[in-house]
């Protein structure tokens, strides 16, 4: 059920650990020994509960934090800061506001010092790609959060990153928005091969995009679960293999809030002496994490 | 076909209709807005009549003037009053130190505050002082600035001692007040402003390939530019203030602080009060041309909220 295509690893995550120092002098640690690897041309999901550290990986990932504990590598070489291989899509409105759409998308090319005739060649053409060439010469203002967000797709693609990394991109659309951008998303994969790194609160939308789902799990946050999904697309929501994959992570999460604290802290149906069979989403043998003293 | 045809005949109908219709209701938006524009007219006109009338219950013209008079002033803003140069050559001179005062202070406050804005250390060590400092009332200036420059004009600046033009009435004492009330108000509105920018929009631009200086220019300071205006608004404001206070003191023999004050020494009040009429009206549009620059520059932000 592993992909059999050899792929090149393009993030190797080992160890990582993340402790952020609170205004009252307190310590908090969001990552405890996270580890894990990603295959260059995957699109993979990152889900758990809130405060599971799941925006802080990705973060560290983009390189806008730096690790207290173990490291990051971007095919071989360590994170240290942001830069334009890594395009990044923010969970909150990031477009600039004194800019119009089509000023926005070149922002990335204006910083690389390219021609102005080529900024504007290639942001007309990413602004295309997520259908909104009516609109370049909109001001954020004007959009709804669903074209802000793909504006803001647009503006990480433009600089043609092998890598994206999306903070719950989404979340704060409404259920029609979503599912029209994650088929765009889907077609950008698609056509252009890009690693993904997807962080969401929906275990739908992460059975419906990923070939693989990270469950991170508890407080500190570590690895609970790591599943291949491997279904083609376009994937139908409600068939049998869909929903079982979504059951399975369900009770990924809801198994992890009982072993840390032993109170289920997840409020889902536990799903008793009904695990899915392994079909068409099987775990991959992880390590069993350590356990917090 | 048959029936194909009064159907296309009742369109046609139905779009005359709803561009008539259109045209009415735009009809209707435009006048409302004239309404609007007129509207405060009527306070203007309310508030004169009331000043008549009152001038004309106390009946004599050494403490209330009546409009005549005052109009008579002002309805010829060229010709010479009281011996001390025409209503618009004083308020030219008054208005050309509010514009040198402020362009300095626009030109080290802005710098400055950008500075204290984007680093910590100097916005930690100088933010307090300016806090103090900017409690001193301009005004209180005035003593000192005339001990320290004398009767230097910028001129005398460049060791000419006159220019024969408009400069020779621009005393540095009186640039270094208004630089000290327009200033303050500029940095300390530069300071939010850069404060205020949100992260987010740095932290965007660095996953875009954005460092250093080009994150300043490309993402502080546009993010920061509603609130530099801000300042610039307020500055120049309590720049035309502070010029008018200080033509009124000794030491000053020109503009339009001084014509209402000699005009209180020689009792005629009309010219006072035509005086203020003036300070009035270039207050006003100095504000509402600062305000449209504003909007020019930052539309986004009027929009935003």
């Amino acid at each position: 059920m592993i992909p059999v295509t050899q792929h090149s690893t393009a993030f190797q995550i080992v160890d990582v650990k993340k402790t952020f120092d609170t205004a009252d002098g307190r310590q908090v640690q969001a990552l405890d020994g996270v580890s894990f690897e990603v295959e260059a041309g995957q699109l993979v999901c990152m889900v758990g509960p809130t405060g599971c550290g799941k925006t802080t990986l990705l973060r560290l990932m983009a390189g806008l934090e730096t690790p207290t504990g173990g490291q990051i590598l971007l095919e071989g070489k360590p994170v240290v800061r942001p830069g334009a291989d890594r395009g990044m899509v923010f969970q909150q409105y990031s477009l600039f506001p004194w800019r119009t759409v089509l000023k926005n998308v070149t922002f990335g090319l204006e910083m690389k010092g390219l021609p102005k005739k080529d900024q504007l060649k290639r942001a007309r053409r990413a602004i295309q790609q997520v259908g909104l060439n009516k609109f370049e010469k909109a001001y954020p203002y004007e959009l709804s959060g669903g074209m802000q967000q793909r504006v803001a797709i647009a503006r990480a693609l433009v600089n043609e990153p092998q890598i994206l990394l999306m903070d719950e991109p989404y979340g704060s659309l409404d259920e029609s928005t979503r599912l029209k951008l994650q088929d765009v998303l889907l077609a950008l994969c698609r056509d252009h091969q890009k690693t993904v790194l997807f962080v969401t609160h929906s275990l739908d939308e992460a059975v419906y995009l990923s070939d693989r789902v990270v469950v991170l799990g508890g407080m500190p946050g570590q690895v609970v679960g790591d599943l291949t999904i491997d279904m083609p697309h376009p994937r139908e929501r409600v068939s049998q293999q869909f929903v079982e994959c979504l059951l399975h992570i369900r009770q990924v999460i809801a198994d992890s809030a009982l072993n840390d604290n032993g109170v289920d802290l997840v409020p889902v149906q536990r799903l008793n002496g009904h695990l899915p069979t392994p079909g068409p989403c099987c775990f991959q043998d992880i390590e069993p994490q350590r356990k917090n003293p | 076909m048959l029936r194909q045809a009064p159907s296309r005949k009742l369109l046609k109908s139905t779009v005359d209709l709803s561009s008539l219709k259109r045209w009415r209701h735009k009809m209707a938006v435009v006048s409302k807005k004239a309404w609007h524009k007129i509207l405060p007219l009527f306070s203007v006109v309310i508030l004169i009549a009331l000043w008549q009338a009152i001038a004309v219950w106390v009946n004599n013209p050494f403490i209330l003037p009546r409009m005549e008079p005052v109009w008579e002033v002002l309805s010829k803003p060229f010709e010479d009053v009281l011996g001390q140069g025409s209503l618009i050559y004083n308020i030219f001179l008054s208005a050309l130190r509010v514009v040198l005062g402020f362009s300095v202070a626009v030109l080290i406050g802005v710098p400055i505050g950008l500075w204290l804005g984007s680093y910590n250390t100097p916005y930690r060590m100088f933010f307090p002082l300016v806090e103090m400092l900017r409690t001193i009332c301009p005004i209180a200036f005035i003593p000192f600035a005339m001990a320290v420059f004398r009767f230097y004009t910028l001129p005398n600046m460049v060791g000419v001692r006159y220019s024969n033009t408009f400069l020779d009435d621009v005393m540095l004492g009186m640039l270094f007040v208004l630089f000290w009330g327009a200033v303050f108000p500029i940095v300390i509105n530069t300071v939010s402003g850069v404060h205020g920018v949100k992260q987010l929009y740095v932290e965007t631009a660095e996953t875009l390939g954005a460092s250093g200086r080009k994150i300043f220019w490309k993402v502080t300071y546009p993010a920061a530019l509603p609130s530099i205006m801000t300042g610039l608004r307020v500055g120049a404001g309590v720049a035309w203030m502070v010029v008018i206070a200080a033509e009124m003191l000794p030491g000053s023999d020109s503009g339009i602080g001084y014509l209402i004050i000699y005009g209180y020494q020689l009792a005629q009040m009309h010219v006072l009060v035509a005086g203020m009429f003036c300070i009035g009206l270039v207050g006003f549009l100095l504000n509402k041309g600062l305000y449209y620059l504003s909007i020019t520059t930052s539309r986004w932000q009027a929009k935003e909220r």
